[in-house]
Parts: C-alpha cells; structure tokens; sequence
C-alpha cells in the first residue's frame, strides 16, 4: 500500500470542516473518514501481481555502446491498470529511464522500453520491477515488487580492435613472402612463384629455374596450426589501475588482440583467466567464434585480491598439450609477487614452451622519475628508480630462463605482444 | 615539516592551551565567587554574616530560607517573637510576596529591604520607590522603635514616598530634605523628597512592615560606618527569632499571571495545527515511500597502480633516509650511462667514469664524486644531487 498526493490533499482539506466547527473532534473524524477513503481505495486497486511482466533483452553489449530493454506488460484483468512502473537497474548499468507512468485498459499489453549505457564491464543483472497502481479514486496505490530476471553481459571495449586491418596487412604480407630462415620442420611449402626484386635470393629453387630458364623462388606459407595459450592473471597485482582502467582490463585487451590476429594466422588459440581458480578457458578451431567466446567469457572476470597461483596456471598450460606452443603470460611484473609465484615454475615452461611476459607498465612511474624540483619530488623519484630497477631485476632473471619480456604502457602493450608474435612468425619460431 | 618539528609544534600549542587552563583555575580560586547581596553566610563586601553572627552573639535565632515555600512553612511553626527580613529582594516576584504579606501576619515585625513600587504593593503597602542611584548618609530625625534621634546611616539608595492619604499611620525616617537657601524662594527642589525608611503599622492582614531604603548599608563592607550596625540590630534582633527569607529565582515567577494567553487566539487554531501536523505526517509517508528497494551495486577492487611508488616515496621522505635514495638515484644514472656508452651491465663505476669523462669533457673525479661519492647530508644537498645526476646525463646523451 501507499499514499499519492491527493491523500495529502484530502488531508488539507479537513480545514474546511475544522474552521466549520473549531474541535478536536472534528479532526479526528476527518481523519478517520480520510483513512476510510485511503483504506477502501487501495483495495479497490487493481492487484499488480495479477500483471504478466516478459523482459526482452540483448544478451550482451560492449562497454559504451547503449542497448535497448523492454518490459511487455499484460493486463489479464477487466479493469484498467494505472500507476507507475519501476525496472530497477544496478547503478553502473546506466538506465537512463526507469519509472515509466503505465495505463494499461484490462486485456491489453504494451512494451515499456529502458535505454541503459553501461559503464563498467561485467555482468549486470536486472533488480526487482515494481509495480504501484493506484485506486480509482487514485488517493492509495497497492505496490508490489515482482522479479523478472535478466542479465546484461557488458563485453570489454576492445580498444585495440581498430588496429586489427593494419596487422592483417602485415599477416598477408607474411603468407606471401615466406623468406624462412629455417627450412625443414615447422615450415610448409606453398608454391612456386617468379623471382622478383627483392626476394631473398637463398630462397631460389635452382631445380625449377632450370626447369623454367627463368628464375623461380619457392614459397611457403608461415606455419599453420600452432598453438599459442594466453595466460591472463587476474590476482591482486591486476587490479592496480592505471589511468582510467584497472591493468587487467589492458591486459585483456592485449589478450584479445592477439586472439583475433592469431586466429586469422590460422593459429590455434587458447586463452587462459585466473588467479587461484581457473577464471575462464576459451579454446577452439574456429576463429570467429574463438574471440567471440574470448570477449564473452573474459568480460565478468574481475581482478581478485588474493596471489595468483602459478603452480594451478602452469598445470593448466600443460593439460593443453604436450606440443611446443607460445605461452603468453599477461601479469604486472610486480617483483615480489613474481619472484614467489611465477619465478620457479618458469623453469619448466620455459623448457617446454616459448614463453613471453607481457606486463602492463605505468606511464605515471616514468613521470615521477623525472621529479627534481623539491626534496618530496626528489624522495618520490628515488621510489620511481627503485621501482623500475625492481622490475628490471624480475625482468633480467625471467630473460636469463630464454623468457622474452614485453613492458609496455597500457595503450602500447596490445601492439607490441601482435608484432613480437608477428616477428616471430616471421622468422618462423613458432 | 618533519615529524619532529610538528611534535615540537603541537607541543608548543599543548603548552599554550595549559597555561591558559591554567591561569584561569588560579583565578577562578583565587577570586570569590560574586554571589548574592545579602546573603546570610556571605563573608564578601556585599554578604551579610557579619550582621548576623552579631545577631547570633546577641541570642537571636537566624533561620535562613531560600524560598517562599521555606519561608511559609517556617512561618507556620510559629508566628509570634518572629521577625521576617527580606534582605534582597531583587528575586521577589509579586506572587511571592502576597504569599508572604498573608503568611506572615502575626509576626513581629517584616523588614524589606529596597523593594520596589511593586513589590510595595504586593506586601500591601502604598508606598512609592523612587531609586536615588548613589548610597547617601542620611540623620534619622525620628524616634520610633528601632531607631533613635540622632542616628545616622551610611547608605541610603532608595527614598520612598508614602500616599498622602495614609501619611498620619505611617512613621518616616531619615527624610530627604534639600532646606530652602535664602533669598532663594520657590525653588522646586527645595523641600520634602521622601524617606530612607518607612514604617508602616500593623493592619487586619499584614504584620508591621519596615521598609529601609538600603541594602548595602547593613552588607559586612558598610555595617561598621556611622549607626548602621545599631540600627540593624535593634530593627532585627527585635524578637528572639529571626526568619531571613532570601527569595531564589524560583520566587521570581508569577504564577497567577499565566493562563491567560488562549483568549488572544481563534478556537479553530488548535485543531488546524494538529490537522496541519498530520497533513506533514501524511507528506512524509507519500514521499517516504520507495518505488521498491535499493539496488546493490557490486563494486570490484581498484587501487591506483602508482600508490605503492608514491608511499615508498613518502616512506623515504618521512625516514630522511638520504644515502638510499641517493643511492638508488645514482645507481639508475649508472645503469643508463652504461647502456648510453655501450658499457657492459657489470662493468665497474670507475670505467663509466672515465668512459662519461671522455664523452662529456668533465674531470673524472668530479664525475666520480657525483656518482659514488660521499651521501648528501640535507634534503638541499639530496636535490642539488639528483639535479646534477640529470644533468651528466643528458650531457652524456649529447655531448
């Protein structure tokens, strides 16, 4: 139950009768007769849980883009239904609407339609649809809250995306060209092609020139088929946030990017999220669906506050297979964290996989380093030193194992994991 | 500021704050309370335990109340061989003193001392109070009771004027008069102009009043001038009992004053504030009412990446460790030297020295004292430091 506005006013209305007969009285049974009316009117109204309520909802939407939901709303009854609808939506959803006035004649139906703008990635489930309908007299309402489930999966934003047709180019570039510098295993043969200006004149196949009495070079194709596990760490250490985004969300940006270029290389992708527990494992042969899944399955994992256990993340990597592979691994060099975890199974990968650390740097470090203008900029530069000289020291001990490490700022990372994979795609190291 | 100079300064302030607090306790004993004129246990100048410890000397039994109440039931054990002194009544309301005027008929005689034209007539006396504004010595120039010929006192503040009507009943003493000078006739201000002192006689409902126009005349600082102590002795060790009646705030309220305000306003005036109160009440429930409840918002976990640089930085600030991060700092500038000059990682300081030596044309010991020579000693030093670290540097990066 709940009172409107002419409640009030019927209330104040009881001046008329209280100057009339200047009592107390008087205010008592104005009041009671209010609550009469009040009483009588709300049981009028029309039960809201008799209303069918059916949501119609996208199942996802990436981050900044707006989605519309809808709420169709049936009358079964004979009476009109009239009040206010609530589709109650968590804050970062970004409804833009959510009370909409309803009047709703018996037997019919009508779609009420919510725009929501999410603005944090992550699954968003839709909170209780109240329902408040009033009386004829429309001074009470009856309320009800009904749940009608919906969830909203905001996917990651995906900024790097826009440099997908720039590496493509360079991919085709590739499969053209196939000057390998290893022969024999690991590359395949594609054709036989004119010798043009400019190719590696090692790639010359003398036996068909002689055939041709013309100069003919062979190609191959890069390799096909590889296997690249991405290992994206999800504990503490990724929860730093940088600028505006928190380093794991740079790192699956990275993590994304590197799934749609390898999947166009014809490469075989798995993609690994977790810290203590496996967060999420994506991995399959086609690659639309690949990074379809990649970007659905990685947009609820959020960085959790507890250390990463790279014993569980290796174990998981190995279950892959046995087969040499690329395994990225995506996590903040944080030397204390790193050098407890991840320091002594490296080994073993590294033995068994080419393994490459991609880390998310700070811009801001590097501008703190800078600071000499007072002994506070001063002190805080020294912390900068040690912090970068920290990291160099984890990353010197991760390269003394043959593991390539990658420390690029949030903006600069995505694009330097794709090209050292491109380089190495190229020299045919995979 | 270091924590050492905000301990000093918080200390500094502590002090400060201490010997304020304090001073004002040394003052606060030191100095008596004021308290109130007249009072029967009061030894300042303006207390009255001097006149009666006399009166005590003298056999009279002093009971002190502090309200009309008190002072009623006190009166109800006994009436006669009672006298009733109002020593201050600058506390007595109207109320109060008719409750006096009708329980006090009987005694011996009531002594006010400066009451007010109000307080007069509430006691039932018709007499004027005209405020002289100045303590003035005045001669008696009568002979009732109490009061001699030829007495004199020291501290007359109020004159009082009996109507004229009732003048024969009513004995005056120590009479204001300003005598006529000669040749100057018809002055206005020449003549009679009230009393230090009226005595009025019993009626059917009141006792014997004695109206003295001084209160601090009879305090401990005037008691011993002139007649004073005599005069208050025989005005108030009259009777073997003496109630001294010194009216609270309580005795200020007019209690039969009140109630009469409901007359000013409408009948309907009540009713229409509770109805209004209630048309709030019902305001508060038609906008208090949610439109179903509070979303949670799941908020994960983000910390600013670059906060634990800047608290290792805080930390080496707070803990004036200078020989670490100028360590730390000359370390970094080595590292990049090396690289720049195509030196290995592990080569040692004095090579990059003289290898810097040759790039930027500076004397090796100055540049071997800016990368390993001795700690900075202040924060000035620490920044003049890291300042010349940067600029070897880029001397390094163009020669």
């Amino acid at each position: 139950m709940a009172l409107t506005a002419r409640a009030l006013w019927l209330v104040l209305l009881g001046i008329v009768p209280v100057v009339l007969r200047p009592a107390a009285s008087t205010v008592w049974l104005w009041l009671l007769l209010c609550a009469v009316v009040a009483g009588v009117d709300a049981w009028l109204a029309p039960r809201p849980r008799a209303l069918h309520l059916e949501r119609a909802l996208p199942p996802s939407v990436r981050l900044g883009e707006s989605v519309r939901t809808s709420l169709l709303v049936t009358n079964p009854g004979t009476r009109t239904a009239v009040g206010v609808l609530r589709d109650a939506w968590p804050p970062s959803a970004g409804a833009e609407l959510t009370r909409h006035t309803l009047r709703l004649p018996g037997g019919e139906r009508t779609r009420l339609t919510t725009v929501l703008t999410p603005t944090r990635r992550g699954d968003r489930h839709a909170d209780r649809v109240t329902l408040r309908l009033r009386g004829p007299l429309g001074v009470a309402a009856r309320q009800a809250s009904v749940g009608v489930p919906g969830r909203l999966r905001v996917l990651h934003a995906f900024p790097s995306r826009r440099h997908i047709p720039s590496r493509l180019a360079v991919l085709r570039q590739l499969d053209g060209r196939a000057a390998m510098r290893t022969r024999g295993q690991g590359t395949e043969f594609d054709s036989l092609r004119d010798y043009v200006e400019g190719d590696d004149v090692r790639s010359i196949d003398w036996r068909a020139t002689a055939r041709r009495r013309d100069l003919v070079v062979r190609t191959w194709q890069p390799e096909q088929h590889r296997r690249i596990i991405i290992v994206l760490d999800s504990s503490r250490t990724s929860a730093g946030r940088i600028g505006d985004a928190p380093r794991l969300d740079s790192g699956m940006d990275a993590a994304l990017f590197l799934t749609a270029i390898a999947g166009h290389a014809r490469d075989r992708i798995h993609l690994i999220a977790g810290d203590r527990v496996v967060r999420a494992h994506v991995s399959g042969h086609d690659r639309v669906r690949t990074l379809h899944d990649a970007i659905s399955e990685l947009a609820p994992v959020e960085a959790q506050l507890v250390e990463a256990d790279w014993r569980l993340l290796a174990t998981e990597v190995s279950r892959v297979g046995t087969q040499r592979a690329l395994v990225v691994l995506i996590t903040p060099l944080e030397s204390s964290a790193l050098e407890e975890g991840l320091l002594p199974v490296l080994p073993a990968l590294a033995a068994r996989h080419r393994v490459v650390v991609a880390s998310v740097s700070d811009p801001a470090v590097d501008r703190l380093r800078a600071g000499r203008g007072s002994a506070t900029e001063v002190y805080a530069a020294a912390a900068a030193e040690r912090t970068v000289a920290l990291r160099g020291r984890t990353a010197t001990a991760f390269r003394s194992l043959g593991v390539e490490v990658l420390d690029e700022p949030p903006d600069r990372l995505p694009l330097a994991l794709v090209d050292h994979y491109l380089a190495l795609k190229r020299q045919g190291l995979l | 500021m270091t924590l050492l100079g905000r301990w000093r300064r918080s200390g500094l302030w502590a002090l400060v704050v201490a010997l304020g607090v304090g001073a004002l306790a040394v003052i606060a004993i030191v100095s008596t309370p004021p308290g109130e004129a007249m009072e029967p246990e009061g030894v300042g100048p303006a207390g009255a335990a001097a006149l009666v410890a006399v009166l005590e000397q003298n056999g009279v039994d002093v009971e002190p109340v502090t309200s009309i109440d008190d002072a009623v039931s006190s009166l109800r054990v006994r009436r006669e061989d009672t006298t009733v002194v109002v020593a201050n009544p600058s506390n007595l309301g109207t109320a109060a003193a008719r409750t006096l005027r009708r329980s006090s008929t009987g005694v011996d005689r009531l002594v006010v001392l400066s009451p007010s034209t109000a307080q007069l007539r509430a006691l039932g006396a018709e007499v004027t109070a005209l405020p002289i504004g100045a303590g003035v010595q005045v001669d008696s120039r009568c002979d009732i009771g109490p009061v001699d010929e030829g007495d004199s006192l020291v501290g007359i503040d109020t004159r009082y004027e009996a109507r004229s009507d009732t003048a024969d009943e009513v004995r005056v003493c120590f009479p204001l008069t300003i005598e006529a000078a000669e040749g100057d006739e018809g002055d206005s201000e020449a003549g009679d102009h009230g009393a230090g002192l009226v005595d009025l006689p019993a009626s059917s409902d009141r006792a014997p009043l004695t109206v003295v126009g001084s209160q601090t005349g009879f305090a401990n600082g005037a008691i011993t001038e002139e007649d004073n102590a005599a005069i208050a002795l025989r005005l108030l060790g009259g009777s073997p009992r003496l109630v001294w009646y010194q009216p609270g705030v309580a005795d200020l309220a007019d209690g039969e004053d009140g109630g009469a305000d409901g007359g000013l306003l409408p009948a309907w005036f009540a009713p229409l504030l509770a109805l209004l109160a209630t048309g709030l009440l019902v305001l508060a429930l038609v906008r208090g009412r949610r439109l179903g409840r509070l979303v949670r918002e799941p908020l994960p976990v983000v910390v600013r990446a670059i906060e634990t640089t800047e608290s290792r930085g805080r930390l080496y600030r707070r803990a004036q460790d200078r020989p670490r991060a100028a360590a730390v700092l000359r370390l970094a500038t080595l590292d990049r030297l090396r690289s720049r000059l195509g030196l290995r990682r592990g080569d040692p300081v004095e090579v990059v020295a003289r290898a810097t030596s040759a790039a930027t044309g500076r004397p090796v010991s100055e540049v071997l004292d800016l990368v390993a020579g001795p700690h900075p000693t202040d924060d000035a030093a620490l920044v003049r430091l890291a300042q010349d670290l940067t600029a070897l540097e880029e001397k390094a990066h163009r020669p």
